[in-house]
């Protein structure tokens, strides 16, 4: 049985709830469609109560450490972590916390999950860079592989508290944003606002310190680029030679479209 | 002088320092800007592949000093800058909120006397903490010979402080930092020591208010700019895990970067030399290890194959282990294990007993450990009675490398 939910986590645990209700086994769980025609199918409504028992099961059963750990595989662009994390969750009714430690492949496949998406988002908590906007806004452009702004926002969020953040994810055209205490989630195409003269020196500072503390004896790109992977270098200062950035004009951030939804990591 | 050209200056005399580790410290956000993140975060890394987390400054590079393996020691003719408390602390500010960094790292020639240096790094500090009201990460390096009551000022302010040992050995410090004296260094180590000591054994609720060095203290070695070995370096490093509770040693290979100084070797020290230093000390921390075990005295670790590896092949009769009994302890002492393995496989031997390719599953490199362990199932050909054939499928870079490593070295 093929179980499609929409793309929110209480409709994923809807569909780990009904998949362990059901005596059918379970061949996959995903939010698009498009799967085998020839397999069952089942449509998925999001359903707060059964999603709620599902947590409690997390919470009561496995842990907070696990409730950490299944919001960060959810997050994986792995295509089968749906599947993965559902059949976790399944065992863990016999094995309880220590499911973890099971040789399973839909368990080591979930943990692996958990690992890229937690890996990636610590990995942008250092490879995000702000921009000052004119209007004060903290504005900044990720790519990320994996779908981690809503706990990269989070963190710098707390680093941040008192000011207005905008962290942009342009593969997936998601704006994050922190305003007056309150995070929100929105589904927009932003354009690359132009950078202001102190945010042109600014960069110019911080690209002659990077070249600075380079030891050109000790050359080792290969290194360099494990821990900093191409795909980072796009939206990185210290990684662009200084461009030949357009006239600097007064540009304010404003967001016309939604009001977004509020989002809680953890 | 302009802005940019101080800070190439300031942050290019700053490089070598080897530190660039900003974890340890845990500083909640209480309404200011910033806090510090227990694990540590890199921001960057360097085309030499290091990672970049801190900005890492010298306050000036002026120095009365003239230690003759550094490159601003007084006699050179370099170029000088030095900022000022303020334009630091802004700098600082406009690199945190950008995300550039994860705080300030700053350390200071030795301008006009010790005292006088350290009044201005601890007004760097005062200015971040107070005016700019600055959460994040600071690391600053006291400068020796200053006086304790300017030491323990600074302690308040920063996450983590570190005073340079420089060498393993009294002499080697005395010939060639003669301006440093042992006494004074010790003396600093100890009286944070146990200020760190007094502070943390406050009452949870009077601790976040007051926090001393909460990151704790770090000290750094210069490999081979002395005659020191890696066992009076391995020796003094695990004294400061024990004895003064650092929490990092940090390592630095020498580069020439002067003259010839008739008491300080000329040639550069080969990279591979510090990094077997880093594994040995990790050992020590991690592995329970002790130096003694690793390195008998006088003698330098083998270039061409890990310090654990090293171990394992003098001790093979000790193997190989079965994994499905062996304590925790001795899972740790197989290479090709690490902590995170040997406590999944503690983890995972009560559920049933593990195969060979369970062991590859949990993250063990196979490719090592398959010597030195047994598993359920069937067994490779055993080689764990043939130590030199044992020894040269350890071995990790080619032969040619060790000779010519161990040729600088020494090394019998
Ligand atoms: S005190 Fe010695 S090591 Fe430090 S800056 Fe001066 S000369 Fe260099």
């Amino acid at each position: 049985m093929i179980y499609v939910f929409d793309e929110t986590f209480d409709g994923f645990l809807t569909a780990v709830f009904q998949s362990a209700q059901s005596k059918e086994p379970l061949d996959s769980v995903t939010d698009a469609f498009g799967q085998s025609i020839f397999l069952a199918v089942t449509q998925v409504i999001t359903d707060v109560f059964q999603a709620g028992r599902v947590r409690q099961f997390i919470d009561t059963h496995l842990g907070a450490d696990m409730m950490e750990t299944v919001r960060y595989a959810f997050l994986s662009a792995n295509p089968d972590r749906f599947t993965y994390t559902a059949r976790t969750l399944h065992l863990a009714r016999r094995h309880g916390a220590r499911v973890v430690d099971v040789m399973d492949d839909a368990v080591l496949g979930f943990r692996d999950c958990y690992r890229e998406a937690m890996r990636e988002t610590h990995r942008f908590t250092g490879l995000t860079r702000f921009s000052e906007l004119a209007d004060g806004t903290l504005y900044a452009v990720i790519a990320p592989k994996h779908n981690v702004l809503p706990p990269v926002l989070a963190h710098f969020a707390q680093r941040y508290p008192r000011e207005r953040l905008a962290v942009y994810d342009e593969n997936r055209h998601l704006l994050g944003m922190l305003d007056a205490g309150r995070v929100t989630l929105h589904k927009v195409t932003m354009e690359n606002p132009v950078p202001t003269q102190d945010e042109q020196a600014y960069r110019q500072l911080w690209r002659a310190f990077f070249e600075s503390v380079t030891i050109s004896e000790r050359l080792n790109p290969h290194l360099q680029r494990q821990h900093m992977p191409k795909y980072t270098w796009r939206n990185l200062v210290e990684m662009q030679q200084t461009p030949a950035e357009k006239s600097p004009e007064t540009q304010a951030f404003a967001l016309q479209e939604s009001p977004g939804r509020d989002i809680i990591w953890l | 002088m302009e802005l940019e050209e101080k800070l190439r200056i300031l942050a290019g005399a700053a490089k070598y320092d080897v530190s660039c580790s900003s974890s340890g410290s845990n500083r909640p956000n209480t309404g200011g800007t910033g806090n510090a993140a227990v694990s540590g975060i890199c921001h960057a890394w360097t085309a030499d592949g290091r990672c970049v987390s801190l900005l890492k400054v010298l306050y000036t590079n002026l120095c009365s000093f003239d230690c003759s393996y550094c490159f601003c020691r007084r006699s050179n003719d370099v170029p000088r800058a030095s900022f000022s408390p303020d334009e630091l602390a802004r700098l600082t500010m406009a690199f945190y909120r950008r995300n550039y960094i994860e705080g300030l790292f700053l350390s200071s020639a030795v301008a006009v006397n010790p005292d006088r240096t350290m009044e201005r790094l601890i007004r760097v500090a005062e200015i971040l903490r107070f005016r700019e009201g600055f959460q994040g990460y600071i690391h600053m390096k006291a400068i020796p010979g200053a006086d304790l009551a300017l030491v323990t000022r600074l302690g308040f302010l920063v996450d983590r402080m570190s005073i340079n040992m420089e060498f393993s050995t009294h002499r080697q410090l005395h010939l060639l930092a003669p301006d440093k004296q042992a006494g004074q260094i010790r003396g600093a180590m100890l009286s944070v020591r146990d200020t760190i000591n007094e502070f943390s054994n406050l009452p949870a609720v009077r601790r976040n208010d007051t926090r001393f060095v909460p990151a704790g203290q770090s000290t750094q070695m210069i490999v081979g700019a002395g005659d020191d070995t890696d066992s009076d370096i391995l020796s003094s490093a695990q004294n400061m895990y024990r004895e003064m509770r650092m929490k990092r040693v940090f390592y630095s290979a020498y580069i020439p970067v002067n003259l010839p100084h008739p008491l300080a070797v000329a040639s550069p020290v080969p990279l591979r030399r510090e990094h077997r230093i880093y594994q040995a000390d990790w050992l020590i921390r991690f592995y329970g290890f002790e130096a003694g075990e690793l390195l008998t005295p006088g003698a330098n670790l083998d270039l061409a194959v890990d310090p654990k590896a090293a171990w394992a092949v003098q001790h093979h009769d000790q193997f190989p282990v079965n994994v499905n009994r062996a304590p925790y302890e001795m899972l740790l002492r197989v290479p090709g294990i690490g902590v995170k393995s040997a406590k999944r496989i503690v983890a995972s031997r009560r559920m049933g007993r593990l195969t060979y390719d369970s062991l590859a599953k949990i993250g063990v490199v196979m490719k090592r450990a398959s010597h030195f362990l047994t598993a359920e199932g069937t067994r490779a050909t055993p080689v764990i009675d043939q130590p030199e054939r044992l020894y040269r499928l350890l071995t990790d870079g080619t032969a040619q490398t060790h000779q010519q490593l161990s040729f600088f070295d020494g090394v019998p």
